[in-house]
């Protein structure tokens, strides 16, 4: 395989692989920070910066989302028999993408409704 | 016999003598061991179980005293969970997974036997505590302090600390093998979306397993120090913190909820494909939504902590995850009843059993979405109704899916068909007595009934209600009784099952009953999601030319075991590798280990001494390479010439090492994450006064550790162009410099002005610090046994520039050079973290 062909076949690889965990990967982030940082933001005065946590980790799950949906719309809609094997492997991981961008990002948006609600006590 | 399955018959087969049967690698045979074995537990801990219910059938009965009560309800939980629920779903993965991927055996056959002998070491472990003294009594879940010295004398809890430590290492290791075997060893063909979904449970389950369960065994060995070393991790009175121990234990405990429950939602997918005659609708949302329980899974943990006084604002995230882990759980259950309700259902047993699984599990899942709620959670905390809740998740959720699998699989398994009739009443009896036993407790748990008593006044108006309990306890037993009964009968004397009773759309189906030691006499090649009902979903009509079938000619000609590898995504062949011959070595490794962990319980160094010293032996005898290496390149039947020589992501051991190094990546993660929270809440730090650490040494060990993994990367470098001698050369100065940087690490130790029972920042400053050693060493060892096999196996020399053809690419022992490298590089992370912690962070760099 030439340089070039691995390059592009890598870079597909690794915008897939965005497409299929970087809503999860948001979500445990979001998690993760907003648990941690919680306790010391509010002790500090700064509970509102519990936001832009939430607004980094949405950001990256919609762009996920962005970019399976358009991936999975570019995918002819043949029969799996018709289609290259890589077609129809993509438009499976891209199918397992759209149903975590979209779950993700309600657990990223039901984390925030806390932070909304409950703030610092 | 054709003159192909008399060679395959004669490569892959066992003698009939007891050395060969604890020499078997087989993974049919380590998959029936496990299953029994684990059924055996499931006996056990029932009868703990009639035992607690009878002790509670009426108020203030003494048929069980108080001592008696707490080992009797520690062990059933620690049964069941440990000993039965996990590993019955490895033995059903260790069986099938193979048959159903197309393949000759799982990646690492020898690691399988290993996994097998520790479970069982660990459980006759566990249950040995009975015999010496008093079993476990602080409960499955050993909260500290009860579970600490001064609340838990005797050796109680060690038994019940040393059995996890050991069965971690079991679970890990089949996890490992299972991931690298669904990974690289799919049949030709069988793509990502061609997999089916037991496939996905068991690696969703295997990844799970992976990243929750080092904190566990993390904890164990915490509190096995705090015990016996005199350590503070869990003492709040020289700095410790008893709730890292929560957060230790539920970082695995729920994920473990979920470790149960994905393959076993896998297991009914395939139940309810074949009685459906309809292959699962929506996979692609099933795949999903199986992998986001498994993520959503990590977000849980707190949700069993929410009465510990934690703040109200980090309690509503992990509220909200709770909610959120529902979605998916929902898009699985109506998958299946879209499916049966579009399918021509065969009622069956295992068909009973899905059923039954998809009642009890929605009211578990239900009850489970109600203690999500805080304010309930803080109401029911701790009462019946949270046994209730679980018992409905994971008895509904795991236990009726596995029963379902028994009966599923037993004609493959055994060759023989089951009583269908004595089946469907034992399905029938079991639902009665488990709805009769648990439904009513969810409403002795709203009265007021707490969980962990062993007995209960009059005049409460709980003593109807656990009467009812006891009462489906007993039917329980009942219906047990009569499945065992039926299996065995089945067993000696059933009607002959044929290879495929069932008419079933998945590989397994195609191998004989019971399926011959090399599975297939020709390995499959798949086109389709359902293998063996081709592209006809609803299974209708089997297409013989769906299955077509290739064989491997080296492995013919020169009677080797052999398997094909395929890639991850699409699966198509990539190389041949071989599989190993039987070893007694996996045995004498799992016996090693165990009398390493009685050193513990009878405080002999000795013995420890010696057990450590034995599985080093047994490992040297374990990788000891005895066969002529193989040829470069082997041809398929197909015309399709592979190579034998893969290294990196193709190469089953470079996923195995990755998969050794994410687990060990969880272990410092939950040291660092202990570390950091026992120095949140520490008023000063070092804690007592402490001067922080000298920064001169460990930052020059540091650096030695560094040029350590740059002489080995040199190493690496030099093995890929075939240069032997620099690649041994490179290996021998990284081993010299691990010595180098072991020993500056053990003279700060000696220097120290504190020791590891001082306070909890001693202890964790020197298990930290030893920890890490400890895996230096072990990546020194790797490092001079590779430079030892570089001398047996004779590496090859390749000349330089010669790597054209891909087949060619890596020269011989490239590959064991790379793992050991990528090891090694990751030991140097480990002790760059461990600096930044310990050493950088003190100092406020």
């Amino acid at each position: 395989m030439h340089l070039q062909q691995r390059r592009s076949s890598a870079g597909r690889l690794a915008l897939l692989a965005f497409a299929v965990v970087g809503a999860p990967a948001a979500w445990t982030l979001h998690l993760v920070a907003v648990y941690i940082a919680s306790h010391h933001f509010c002790d500090m005065g700064i509970g509102w910066a519990l936001h832009g946590f939430t607004l980094i980790a949405a950001s990256q799950a919609v762009l996920a989302l962005v970019v399976a949906v358009a991936w999975y719309r570019r995918l002819d809609d043949e029969s799996e028999r018709d289609q290259p094997m890589t077609d129809v492997n993509d438009r499976f991981l891209l199918s397992t993408g759209l149903l975590f961008g979209g779950l993700f990002l309600l657990g990223i948006a039901l984390n925030e409704l806390g932070i909304i609600l409950e703030g610092c006590g | 016999m054709t003159a192909e399955t008399a060679t395959l018959q004669r490569t892959w087969a066992h003698p009939a003598t007891v050395t060969a049967w604890v020499s078997s690698v087989d993974h049919k045979q380590i998959g029936l061991r496990y299953i029994v074995t684990a059924f055996g537990f499931f006996l056990t801990g029932g009868i703990l179980a009639v035992l607690m219910r009878t002790q509670l059938i009426t108020a203030e009965n003494d048929f069980l005293g108080p001592g008696a009560y707490n080992q009797v309800f520690t062990m059933h939980g620690t049964t069941m969970i440990f000993l039965f629920a996990t590993p019955i779903l490895i033995g059903l993965g260790t069986y099938f997974v193979p048959l159903m991927m197309g393949a000759r055996d799982l990646a690492f056959p020898r690691l399988n036997a290993f996994a097998y002998w520790v479970f069982l070491l660990a459980g006759l472990l566990l249950y040995a505590s009975f015999v010496t003294g008093g079993a476990p009594d602080a409960g499955w879940f050993a909260y500290v302090p009860l579970s600490n010295e001064g609340f838990s004398d005797g050796k109680n809890m060690d038994f019940w600390a040393s059995g996890i430590v050991f069965l971690g290492i079991s679970t890990s290791a089949g996890a490992i093998n299972f991931i690298v075997s669904i990974l690289k060893f799919r049949a030709p063909g069988m793509g990502l979306f061609r997999m089916p979904l037991f496939l996905w449970g068991v690696i969703d389950m295997a990844i799970t397993i992976l990243i929750a369960l080092p904190y566990l065994s993390l904890a164990a060995v915490l509190l096995l120090m705090d015990r016996n070393l005199g350590t503070h991790f869990f003492q709040p009175q020289e700095g410790g913190n008893p709730l890292l121990w929560q957060h230790l234990f539920w970082l695995w405990g729920h994920p473990e909820v979920y470790i149960l429950l994905l393959p076993a939602l896998g297991i009914i997918s395939t139940i309810v494909t074949v009685f459906a005659r309809q292959t699962i609708l929506a996979y692609s949302l099933v795949v999903a939504a199986s992998l986001a329980i498994g993520t959503l899974s990590f977000g849980l943990w707190v949700h069993h902590m929410f009465s510990t006084g934690i703040d109200l604002l980090p309690m509503s995230f992990f509220s909200a995850a709770s909610f959120t882990i529902a979605i998916p759980s929902g898009i699985s259950i109506f998958a299946w009843l879209a499916t049966i309700w579009s399918g021509r259902v065969v009622i069956r047993a295992p068909f009973l059993w899905a059923l039954g699984f998809i009642f009890t599990f929605v009211i578990g899942g239900i009850s489970g979405v109600m203690t999500a709620v805080v304010p309930f959670d803080w109401q029911v905390h701790d009462t019946y109704f949270v046994v209730a809740h679980f018992h409905y998740v994971l008895v509904g959720g795991v236990v009726f899916p596995i029963m379902g699998a028994l009966h599923h699989w037993f004609p493959k398994m055994s060759g023989r068909m089951y009583h269908e009739g004595l089946a469907q009443v034992t399905f029938w009896l079991f639902f009665i007595g488990f709805n009769t036993t648990f439904f009513v407790q969810h409403y002795l748990g709203l009265i007021g009934m707490p969980r962990r008593v062993y007995t209960y006044s009059e005049g409460l108006g709980w003593d109807v209600w656990n009467l009812v309990s006891s009462a489906g306890a007993y039917i329980i037993a009942v219906a047990v009784i009569l499945m065992l009964v039926n299996l065995v009968r089945s067993l000696l004397a059933g009607p002959p099952a044929g290879d495929d009773p069932w008419e079933g759309d998945s590989l397994e189906w195609a191998t004989p009953s019971p399926p011959p030691p090399y599975n297939f006499a020709r390995l499959p090649v798949v086109h389709s999601r359902a293998a063996l009902w081709g592209d006809d979903a609803s299974g209708h009509a089997r297409e013989d030319e769906s299955v077509r079938t290739f064989a491997i000619e080296d492995e013919l000609r020169h009677g080797r075991r052999e398997a094909v590898t395929t890639s991850i995504l699409d699966a198509q062949p990539e190389a041949v590798v071989r599989l190993p011959a039987d070893s007694i070595a996996p045995l004498l490794v799992a016996l090693s280990l165990l009398v390493a962990s009685t050193g513990p319980l009878l405080d002999s160094a000795v013995l420890y001494a010696a057990g450590i010293g034995g599985a080093l032996i047994g490992a040297a005898i374990w990788m000891w390479p005895i066969d002529d290496p193989p040829p470069a390149r082997v041809e398929l039947s197909t015309g399709d010439i592979l190579t034998t020589r893969v290294t990196s992501a193709r190469s089953p051991g470079w996923w195995g090492v990755v998969l050794l190094m994410v687990t060990e990546a969880v272990i410092f993660g939950g040291f660092t994450s202990s570390y950091l929270m026992i120095r949140g809440d520490a008023p000063a730090w070092p804690l007592g006064g402490i001067d922080p650490p000298d920064l001169l040494v460990p930052a020059l060990a540091i650096g030695v550790l560094v040029a350590g993994s740059l002489v080995v990367h040199w190493a690496d470098r030099g093995m890929r162009f075939g240069d032997v001698r620099r690649a041994r050369a490179g290996l021998a100065a990284g081993a010299v410099l691990g010595v180098v940087f072991l020993a500056m690490h053990a003279s700060q130790l000696l220097r120290a002005e504190f020791a590891h029972d001082t306070n909890a920042y001693g202890s964790l400053y020197y298990a930290i610090t030893i920890v890490h050693g400890a895996h230096l060493a072990a990546g020194i060892g790797m490092l001079l046994w590779t430079i030892a096999r570089s001398r047996i196996e004779r590496f090859a020399l390749r000349p330089e520039g010669s790597a054209e053809s891909p087949a060619d690419a890596e020269a011989p022992g490239e590959a064991n050079v790379r793992h050991v490298a990528l090891y090694w590089h990751f030991v140097t992370l480990a002790g760059l973290l461990m600096f930044a912690v310990m050493y950088l962070s003190v100092r406020g760099l």
